[in-house]
């Protein structure tokens, strides 16, 4: 693999803001992604917090597998609906739920994006070195020839 | 001055591209998980990254194989460039894990087999990753790296298989066994993984693009030294010699 060097001394302020909209927008697809399906997390916590035999945390205190290997989607519950229109926890206990998931999601993905972010970051803060050590190598390379062919 | 390695635009923008597919289909075409509910679409995100970081320890074990066999620097900072993109999905892994077990299993953290093999595989390369930034970049410094690369990737079959021998509270592999995730999930599971793995790609070769760089350095700055220990006017032509 070769580098190719393109001759621009320096980004404009508003390319520089461009490339940081562009950095940020995947994260924010993400978050608004997530926002946008929150209502649906409403209706399968809903859904879970009437299945009392299922509680998950009760799972994972008595040191059982969690439920991933029996991943399944929602449509597929049996009797989901009719246990929903049964069983419908408070307003309240549903927001509790619902808040505290949907945090969790996006508390995953945001530290998915902050990694990548910041790795990112420090790659281009090096090339940039390493590329900014190569100008001046290559300045004092042209002035050690100029002064050896000088008489 | 900007320096670009070759392909690299094209191979970021497709990265771009997949990963916002299959941020999509993760949150709008698989259907939410019926016991963890939209936590678990951490999953299309978490098992790439933890695939991917195999991957980087795997391309680690083969640099530096080859690095021992052949003395080549090609092949050490193959080595070095991998361990870096591999340490950074094992820490993606291993941040987005926690997150997702607080949920289905009520603690951030249990000592079992995967995680705990997973933790030790992630301190190995740090480790790697520190012998190579403070012993400097001569050879023996190389070879020694090259030993701790291909005992951390010894780690990666091990981590693999925790689950299998040892009874352990995370999931065992059921990507590969017919009909354990709903036909939607696996659609969005592959294209998150071709996704990551292209973003994986992108990511290895821009830094094996800056290693490139480095070593260009190296040179230009060993000729430079060079020049600079000539006395003055010896380029001009004297007695007939030149």
């Amino acid at each position: 693999m070769t580098a190719t060097v393109s001759n621009r001394a320096g980004r404009p302020l508003l390319l520089r803001l461009a490339i940081l909209c562009l950095s940020l927008s995947l994260p924010l697809a993400s978050c608004l992604a997530a926002l946008a399906a929150e209502p649906s997390i409403c209706r399968a916590e809903i859904a879970a917090a009437s299945e009392a035999s299922v509680p998950m945390l009760a799972q994972a205190e008595s040191g059982g597998a969690p439920p991933a290997q029996q991943m399944a989607p929602e449509s597929d519950a049996p009797g989901g609906n009719a246990v929903q229109q049964s069983a419908r926890p408070s307003p309240a206990e549903e927001h509790r739920i619902s808040r505290s998931r949907f945090h969790y999601l996006m508390l995953g993905y945001g530290l998915i994006w902050v990694c990548l972010a910041v790795y990112l970051f420090s790659l281009n803060g090096r090339v940039g070195k390493v590329g900014r050590e190569i100008e001046e190598l290559k300045a004092r390379l042209e002035e050690a020839q100029r002064r050896s062919s000088r008489p | 001055m900007r320096y670009v390695p070759r392909f690299s635009r094209p191979l970021d923008l497709l990265a771009l591209l997949l990963v916002g597919i299959a941020l999509y289909m993760a949150y709008f075409h698989a259907p939410m998980e019926r016991t963890m509910g939209d936590v678990q679409r951490i999953f299309y995100f978490h098992v790439p990254s933890a695939m991917m970081a195999f991957l980087g320890f795997g391309i680690v074990f083969v640099g530096s194989v080859g690095f021992l066999a052949t003395g080549s620097r090609r092949f050490d900072g193959l080595a070095q460039s991998a361990a870096e993109i591999g340490l950074l999905f094992c820490t993606i892994t291993l941040l987005t894990g926690p997150v997702w077990a607080r949920s289905a299993w009520g603690v951030w953290w249990t000592w079992d087999a995967r995680l705990s093999t997973t933790l030790i595989l992630w301190l190995i390369y740090v480790a790697y990753l520190m012998l190579r930034s403070y012993m400097g970049g001569d050879v023996r410094m190389r070879r020694f790296s090259a030993v701790l690369g291909i005992l951390g990737a010894l780690d990666v079959p091990i981590v693999y298989f925790s689950v299998k021998w040892w009874r352990t509270q995370h999931p065992t592999t059921f990507i590969t066994e017919r009909g354990a995730l709903h036909p939607a999930m696996a659609q969005s599971l592959r294209v998150a993984m071709l996704a990551i793995f292209v973003l994986f790609l992108a990511l290895l070769w821009k830094r094996i693009g800056l290693e490139r760089l480095r070593e260009a350095r190296d040179l230009l700055r060993a000729s430079v030294e060079a020049r600079e220990s000539e006395p003055a006017g010896s380029d001009l032509p004297r007695g007939g010699t030149r």
